[in-house]
């Protein structure tokens, strides 16, 4: 795993692309699931978050060029794209290597949680979350698939 | 059908099964319970089908996430994500009810990411009986007729995974809705065998051509794929068939001094022969002769073993002054060894027709049916169906097969094949056995059976001398040779020689 000076660095390099847990579990949910047609509900259920905050973490990193949204305007669905190549993709393997392991996920969150961030609260919208290991008591894709 | 109105899968030994490939545009079930390798066999068709034929391919997954799903098939060296940055697949993860919602819209978002990259295949992973997206408003079966319509309209020749519940082989839940309306329905089974396991695949409908019925067997391999074994009893090409007959102008040597003599000289081209004989009586002897004499002539020869292993096969024939290695490193002979323990005889049977096509033997020697016999079981018809098949495959090929029969019996002979009967598929019957003359057996010899040919039934003595071998020895009785040969008894065959008054 990476020290905290590499997360600080990640984290400082995403200074305007991330700043809520959400933003981090979305992107760690399309990092394995790179191209996703699925309704908002879903797609909150699948991370555990509420559906506003997945909203909120959408528009950000659709913001911030990480994810493309398409919509049928008859449908309910969404298709999600990552955004593979680009001057990201280098960051933005990075990132996700390290939030790939328990631990590595765990300070990327602690860490987006003590930034300042204009976005508010970073725990808002979560699930009952479980303090120690910051997953959601719902079940998750993960719990139910992995 | 035309060529060109096929889906060919592209996985091996598949393909012919079906008589070409899935009739383009038909729909697809590949059911089976879990771990029968649905996914694998649905990703290779849409692999296959980017890789080999041009067609790309949309994987629509449900349950396993696109990342586990990419992993999994990379053993096979199925690199999913090149394929993707080549645009010639894509892989959509969504849910059962989204799913089908979107085949409902004429601009879909799904059918909309095929048509960017010109999708021909789509493989949807998977549906639980009855469980697409239905609220219970609707009936399951229109749903899915909804959804074979969809997929009918953007052209796409699909396959869809229906996972069944089955125990031990066997189903246990009624037929799907879904069976009924799709056009094709394949069947993956893991079927016991003894405490062991063996997949099987079953074309149970195909709508628009012919296939090839019952349960063929196949394997999944590293760094491959799925390989589908041709179940043996298939019926095959009727050219087969036609060829399936030895040839009654030409012969070839035996390579034991003596034994041609008897043979009126020697084995018809593309006939079969049984050696029939207790364990240590020379039947393995006398097939390194026939290989060693096949090479020496510059002829091609396979020797299948079950019982022994190469290495003993290799000292067995030194033993006897026959350099094998020479031979095979020279590509005259090619020596097979599948351990008989837990055959899969659909894949085993494959393997030799596939040395039989590339190596082109004109000599054959099959070291032992009864080997074979012990593995596939006297019961049901394996093992003569096997045999059938082999003896077929030799023939079509012209290639004279020499196989070699434990009888259990020491002195005499009281049955050929014991439980299996199968002789009457021969050609040709030689018999060694001992004979018992004061305190010394003493190894004898007899043709019994020659089609095509007038042969005297005459028992000789015949021995296998250290780094010489085995050779029949001359019936001649002279007044100078002790012991007596065999020509001065009666009854060596009965179990009670006597010797014949002097003179007789």
């Amino acid at each position: 795993m990476r020290n905290s000076t590499d997360i600080k660095h990640l984290l400082d390099q995403a200074k305007s692309r991330l700043g809520q847990p959400c933003d981090l579990d979305l992107l760690r949910f399309f990092r394995r699931h790179p191209r996703a047609l699925l309704t908002s509900e879903q797609l909150a259920a699948f991370v555990a978050y509420d559906v506003q905050q997945v909203g909120r973490s959408l528009d950000t990193l659709i913001g911030a060029g990480l994810l493309t949204q398409s919509q049928n305007p008859k449908s309910g669905a969404r298709m999600y794209v990552l955004t593979s190549g680009g001057p990201l993709a280098d960051w933005l393997n990075s990132l996700l290597e390290v939030a790939a392991t328990p631990a590595g996920r765990r300070a990327l969150l602690q860490a987006l949680a003590r930034r300042p961030w204009p976005g508010g609260a970073p725990e808002a919208g979560r699930k009952r979350r479980d303090s120690r290991t910051g997953r959601s008591g719902r079940a998750s894709e993960e719990d139910a698939y992995g | 059908m035309a060529e060109r109105d096929f889906t060919k899968t592209g996985i091996k030994g598949l393909d012919a099964i079906l008589g070409g490939g899935i009739p383009r545009g038909n729909l697809t079930l590949v059911e089976g319970a879990v771990g029968t390798g649905k996914s694998t066999l649905g990703a290779e068709f849409v692999f296959r089908g980017a890789t080999e034929f041009h067609e790309p391919g949309l994987i629509v997954l449900f349950e396993v996430s696109p990342d586990k799903f990419i992993r999994d098939v990379a053993r096979f060296g199925w690199d999913l994500p090149e394929l993707e940055r080549q645009g010639r697949l894509k892989m959509v993860f969504t849910t059962r009810s989204v799913f089908q919602q979107e085949l409902q819209q004429a601009d879909s978002l799904l059918l909309d990411e095929a048509g960017k990259i010109g999708a021909r295949r789509i493989f949807i992973d998977s549906f639980g009986q009855l469980a697409l997206g239905n609220d219970g408003s609707r009936d399951p079966r229109d749903d899915f007729h909804i959804l074979a319509e969809g997929l009918h309209r953007e052209n796409l020749t699909a396959m869809l995974v229906l996972e069944v519940v089955a125990q031990d082989g066997v189903r246990l839940a009624a037929p799907a809705p879904e069976e009924f309306i799709a056009d094709t329905v394949m069947r993956l089974r893991l079927e016991p065998l003894e405490r062991a396991v063996q997949r099987s695949i079953e074309i149970v409908k195909s709508r628009g051509h012919e296939y090839q019925m019952g349960r063929h067997s196949f394997r999944i391999v590293d760094g491959q794929g799925l390989e589908v074994y041709r179940r043996v009893q298939a019926p095959r090409d009727t050219t087969r068939e036609l060829a399936a007959s030895f040839d009654p102008t030409t012969r070839i040597s035996s390579g034991i001094p003596g034994l041609d003599e008897m043979l009126s000289g020697g084995y018809f081209v593309g006939s079969t022969t049984l050696v029939v004989g207790i364990s240590g009586v020379g039947k393995s002897v006398m097939s390194l002769h026939y290989a060693a004499e096949g090479a020496r002539l510059g002829e091609r020869g396979l020797m299948l073993t079950l019982d022994e292993p190469p290495a003993q096969v290799l000292r067995n024939a030194a033993s006897i002054g026959i350099d094998l290695q020479a031979a095979i490193d020279r590509g005259t002979v090619q020596l097979y060894y599948d351990p008989p323990q837990e055959i899969e005889i659909d894949r085993h049977f494959h393997r030799i027709e596939q040395i039989v096509r590339e190596f082109k033997p004109t000599r054959a020697v099959i070291d032992s049916l009864s080997t074979y016999g012990s593995s596939l079981g006297p019961a049901g018809r394996t093992f003569r169906d096997f045999f059938h098949a082999l003896v077929a495959l030799m023939k079509e090929h012209q290639v004279t097969a020499i196989y070699n029969h434990e009888n259990p019996e020491m002195f005499g002979m009281s049955s050929m094949m014991g439980d299996y009967g199968v002789s009457s598929l021969v050609d040709n019957i030689i018999l060694l056995n001992w004979v018992e003359l004061g305190d010394v057996s003493r190894l004898a010899v007899t043709v019994t059976k020659m089609r095509g040919s007038p042969i005297s039934r005459v028992t000789r003595e015949c021995e296998v001398v250290d780094g010489v071998g085995m050779r029949v020895l001359a019936r001649t009785i002279s007044p100078n040779v002790q012991p007596t040969p065999f020509a001065g008894y009666h009854g060596l065959l009965a179990r009670s020689p006597e010797r014949r008054p002097s003179g007789t």
